[in-house]
């Protein structure tokens, strides 16, 4: 490889490069800086590296749009999906730093670690989405995971916390242990780790005669689950609340939107291929029978997912747990999406992404400074928050009926375009007016889809409640500093405002 | 100029909001007198719709086309920024502007958490205008749950002693329905969409209306839809047995937003079955077993109502159930499709809008000096607050339907409609007014007449803001009683185009 060569192989991946030069950056800078100023220079030097990589994604330099498609022999691929996926990665830590700065939480503890760390994980989503080999995918998988095991961690002294790690590490290890099997499968069967290459083998030889479906499920399967684990998917979903419980409150925003994101982007990335050919939705109309097995798989899955993270939310009284079951329904709501297999539920996901990003982030600022300024994160510190200060519980009170789906917030919009997808992949699935098997299997995932939302109203409102109906022993008006009244009051603005949804339509429509 | 004036009238409350919120919290009274000044424009600016607006000169979508406006908004999902007026939305945005102005006053009673108050009763003033605007499915659904939350609050917080409880049960009510007419929105959407070529006008009501989507459906399909739609506006109506969680709302809520309920919200349910349900859906409407069950609906609703606030004990629950019995009348009028029907009942509408509000101020008057509602513990109070007396006997009056008062005129044209449908459905219907009578007779005499009680005799009489609020009101239901032309022949060119929707 030429000097020429290399440097046109780095330019699609600048931004990691930019990343991991900031990690170095940080982690030398914690040495030298002073304890007591070490949060603030370290945070602004990851911040602002954080933005530089994410302008290099939004405006990349010429050569990259040249070499679109594959560089480093195939590995790592440029397309509209890891575009879109970097830049809300390169976000969410952005905003994960701004958290880390105003949480109390980590306030004794080194920050060039943690900071590093929280980039750390950002990298290996990164380079998740856009590997296009199962070796770059592992890897980028572990490097995420490995500095999400240690951010879980972070407070050392408490036991949750701690906890929080170990179960963490311990699930993890498993679940990518399994997906590395399931890897071997896909390997032994096609004889190739390159993503694409499996994928049109399985392609061709599902169109043969006498193909057995069973070893493709199963490598399938095992995949799954260890994407399944990243995203909080049931049946991998019991690290969830006591990670996001445990875990110091920036990092548990941190997993929740761009930990999760990743393993949706992994899954988009190893599935999308077979949304384009829209093969499975022509079987489907041949009736559940003919139906292709994975839409099916999804589907059960996304109703298992929500229904459980739904149900057991109900029972919370901790707000950070609560948030944590609440992720774990959206996880099922996205997965609902995944059972349409078409290109246009792959951008009703994305676009569904994109506002949970928004309103979940803006929930877990509020617990945050909550917990800076109350002491915890349990109902009973959010009780009379409305009365104390009108500011934050307004901006909670908004990311709630957001998160629930009710207009006028961007939930609304995300969970309608979603239901939009499901509903009219049931409807070109009747034959006429005739309904068909298929077209119940969507219209009946709708309703489920549906009658979760309306439980999730009961949990969310709960929330709500303490806020706005119930009154504290103490108080005393809540004062809080600009940067945690205007971050919280951005964030309900974003929400509110991304009810004008053209600009994100037309983002992930360039998919 | 003309433009503007829809936007500024829906939007203008919503800077009041901002401006009340940047308010200090402890500037009680530069807070109310915001919130004055910005409902006072608000309702000058619907003055000044009522004005420009000319009845005999509607676009040919059946809208005035010199304030209509339509402005695209989110393109991939054809959705506009549609706003436009015929007769009956004018009416109700006026009546609006005038319920909400005169409510502002009547809130000056509450105490606690002013600022919270009038922050959210602004933006409950956005979400009303805005559903009686949009001529955008999206966009009215958006305006339709605007209104949801800021009530939920207003009655939670400000409420009686088991407001959780009713702000709880109206939440979920209204929720309910409102899920109802957003599946149909999507089957809507779904129809449309499907054809590139329409695929533009999928929430444009006026061209939904025009064009039937749904002509060549299976009548049981029809049905769906219809129901669906119907059933989500007559839990605001609230038609029978919708209606329970009204009770409770209104007793629950200060009387400022029973004021607001009773008056204006209620007269979303008439609007939307008049706006949407028929129209978008006139086969379903005209079927002979629908007008009939609709139309004993009405009735059930009329008796029902009537009954059951004569059973009260608590005088603003007697009131909260006159409400149920009189948006009856408006179900009965319109279920029956004839010119008179309609026409009552769109002045029902209006009737009850300015009865009801006043009964509902009229109430909290008493309650803000006695504390308490129970209708046996009162009596001889005109001797003691002759001036509220006085105005108590116009209010009561007008809800009763006396003529010469503007709740007469909304009865007799409903009984006119429904008497050329069927004769004994409307002389059972009738039963209704004799009931009316019967209530609101009864309680006059039990809460102001009889001899004065020695606990009520330092009760001082009505005071200048309770003047503000009631004299309008009275002046108002003697004035559109022995006139009611000034508002009927502003809508009786829209109600003959809703009409020739049944006319094949």
């Amino acid at each position: 490889m030429t000097t020429a060569q290399l440097y046109l192989n780095c330019l699609p991946i600048l931004p990691e490069i930019i990343l991991s030069a900031v990690i170095c950056l940080v982690v030398l800078l914690d040495m030298f800086v002073p304890l007591g100023r070490s949060r603030v220079v370290c945070g602004l030097v990851a911040f602002a590296g954080t933005i530089v990589a994410l302008q290099v994604v939004i405006n990349p330099p010429v050569a990259v749009e040249a070499a679109l498609g594959g560089t480093f022999g195939g590995m790592i691929t440029m397309d509209g999906l890891s575009q879109f996926f970097r830049m809300l990665f390169l976000g969410g830590a952005a905003i994960t730093i701004v958290f880390t700065l105003g949480s109390v939480e980590t306030i004794h503890y080194r920050q060039g670690e943690f900071l590093s760390l929280i980039l750390g994980a950002t990298l290996g989503a990164c380079l998740l989405v856009a590997s296009n080999n199962f070796l770059m995918f592992f890897l980028s998988l572990e490097t995420l995971s490995l500095c999400s095991y240690v951010l879980a961690a972070y407070i050392k002294h408490q036991r949750l916390s701690a906890e929080a790690g170990l179960k963490y590490l311990l699930y993890g290890a498993v679940a990518s242990g399994v997906m590395v099997f399931g890897i071997s499968y896909f390997y032994g069967m096609t004889g190739t780790v390159q993503i694409n290459g499996v994928i049109n083998s399985v392609m061709i030889a599902s169109s043969m005669p006498g193909f057995n479906v069973v070893p493709f499920l199963l490598a399938t399967v095992l995949v799954l689950a260890g994407l399944g684990f990243k995203m909080a998917m049931v049946p991998f979903q019991s690290w969830a609340p006591d990670v996001y419980q445990g875990a110091p409150t920036p990092v548990t925003a941190f997993l929740s939107v761009v930990s999760k994101g990743a393993g949706f982007a992994a899954l988009l990335r190893v599935t999308l291929p077979f949304f384009a050919t829209n093969a499975t939705v022509a079987n489907a109309t041949a009736g559940l029978a003919g139906m292709a097995h994975l839409p099916v798989l999804f589907a059960i899955l996304a109703v298992a997912t929500m229904t459980f993270g739904n149900l057991v939310a109900l029972r919370q009284t901790d707000v950070k747990r609560l948030l944590a079951y609440s992720s774990i329904a959206h996880a099922g709501f996205l997965l609902m999406g995944m059972s349409v297999f078409q290109p246009d539920s792959a951008r009703a996901i994305m676009f569904y992404f994109f506002m949970y990003f928004v309103m979940n982030l803006g929930a877990f600022w509020v617990v945050i400074v909550v917990i800076n300024r109350i002491g915890g994160s349990d109902l009973a510190h959010f009780r009379g928050l409305a009365y104390r200060n009108w500011k934050l519980a307004a901006a909670m009170f908004i990311f709630l009926i957001s998160l629930t789906g009710i207009p006028p917030t961007a939930g609304f919009v995300a969970k309608l375009i979603l239901f939009k997808v499901v509903i009219s992949a049931g409807i070109s699935a009747m034959q006429g007016a005739v309904m068909t098997p298929a077209s119940w299997f969507y219209f009946g995932l709708a309703i489920v889809g549906v009658i979760n939302s309306a439980i999730s109203l009961v949990y969310y409102m709960k929330i709500m409640r303490a806020m706005a109906f119930e009154r504290s022993d103490d108080s005393s008006r809540l004062d809080l500093n600009w940067v945690e009244a205007g971050y919280a009051m951005a964030f309900a603005a974003a929400t509110v405002g991304l009810l004008y949804f053209e600009p994100i339509a037309n983002l992930v429509n360039q998919l | 100029m003309d433009k503007m004036l829809l936007t500024l009238i829906t939007f203008l409350p919503l800077a009041g909001m901002v401006a009340v919120l940047l308010a200090p919290g402890k500037a009680h009274n530069l807070i109310r007198g915001i919130a004055v000044v910005t409902s006072g424009v608000v309702f000058a600016l619907t003055c000044w719709l009522w004005w420009v607006f000319d009845p005999t000169a509607l676009a040919s979508h059946g809208y005035d086309a010199r304030t209509w406006i339509e402005i695209p908004w989110i393109n991939s999902f054809h959705v506009y920024y549609r706003f436009g007026v015929d007769g009956l939305s004018t009416l109700l945005i006026v009546m609006t502007g005038f319920l909400s102005f005169l409510a502002t006053f009547v809130g000056f009673s509450v105490k606690k958490q002013v600022k919270g108050f009038y922050a959210l009763y602004m933006l409950l003033m956005t979400g009303m205008f805005g559903v009686f605007m949009a001529l955008d499915f999206f966009l009215f659904y958006v305006f339709w749950e605007l209104m949801l939350l800021p009530m939920y609050f207003l009655i939670g917080i400000w409420g009686g002693p088991r407001k959780e409880y009713a702000a709880i049960k109206f939440f979920i009510y209204t929720l309910l329905g409102s899920v109802l007419i957003l599946l149909v929105m999507i089957a809507y959407y779904f129809q449309v969409a499907a054809d590139p070529k329409t695929a533009d006008f999928a929430f444009n009501i006026p061209w939904l209306v025009a064009n039937q989507p749904f002509h060549g459906a299976s009548p049981a399909f029809k049905h769906l839809l219809f129901w669906g739609l119907f059933i989500g506006f007559a839990i605001k109506v609230p038609i029978f047995p919708f209606h329970t969680w009204l009770p409770d709302a209104h007793v629950e809520a200060p009387t400022a937003i029973s004021v607001i309920l009773a008056g204006v919200l209620l007269k979303m349910g008439g609007y939307g079955i008049l706006r949407f349900n028929y129209p978008l859906l006139p086969e379903v409407g005209s079927t002979d077993w629908v007008m009939w069950f609709l139309a004993v609906l009405g009735v059930v609703n009329i008796i029902y109502g009537a009954f059951c606030a004569l059973g009260q004990t608590d005088f603003k629950r007697l009131v909260a159930y006159s409400s149920v019995s009189h948006m009856g009348y408006v179900l009965l009028g319109v279920a029956v499709l004839k010119e008179e029907g309609v026409n009552g009942a769109i002045f029902q509408m209006f009737a009850h809008g300015l009865s009801s509000a006043m009964m509902f101020m009229l109430v909290g008057v008493l309650y803000d000096r006695a504390h308490h509602r129970e209708i046996a513990r009162f009596g001889g109070i005109a001797t003691q607050m002759p001036v509220y007396f006085g105005l108590a006997v116009v209010g009561f009056f007008a809800s009763l339907g006396l003529p010469a008062m503007v709740g007469f005129i909304g009865e007799i044209s409903v009984f006119l409609g429904a008497f050329k449908y069927s004769m004994p459905l409307t002389a059972f219907a009738t039963l209704g007014m004799l009931l009316t009578a019967g209530y609101i007779l009864w309680t006059m005499q039990r809460v102001y007449m009889g001899n004065p009680k020695p606990q009520y005799a330092e009760f001082p009489d009505a005071n200048k803001w309770e003047l503000i609020s009631l004299v309008p009101l009275a002046a108002t239901c003697i004035l559109f009683g022995v006139l009611p032309a000034l508002a009927m022949n502003i809508y009786l060119p829209s109600t003959q185009l809703f009409l020739k929707m049944f006319a094949q």
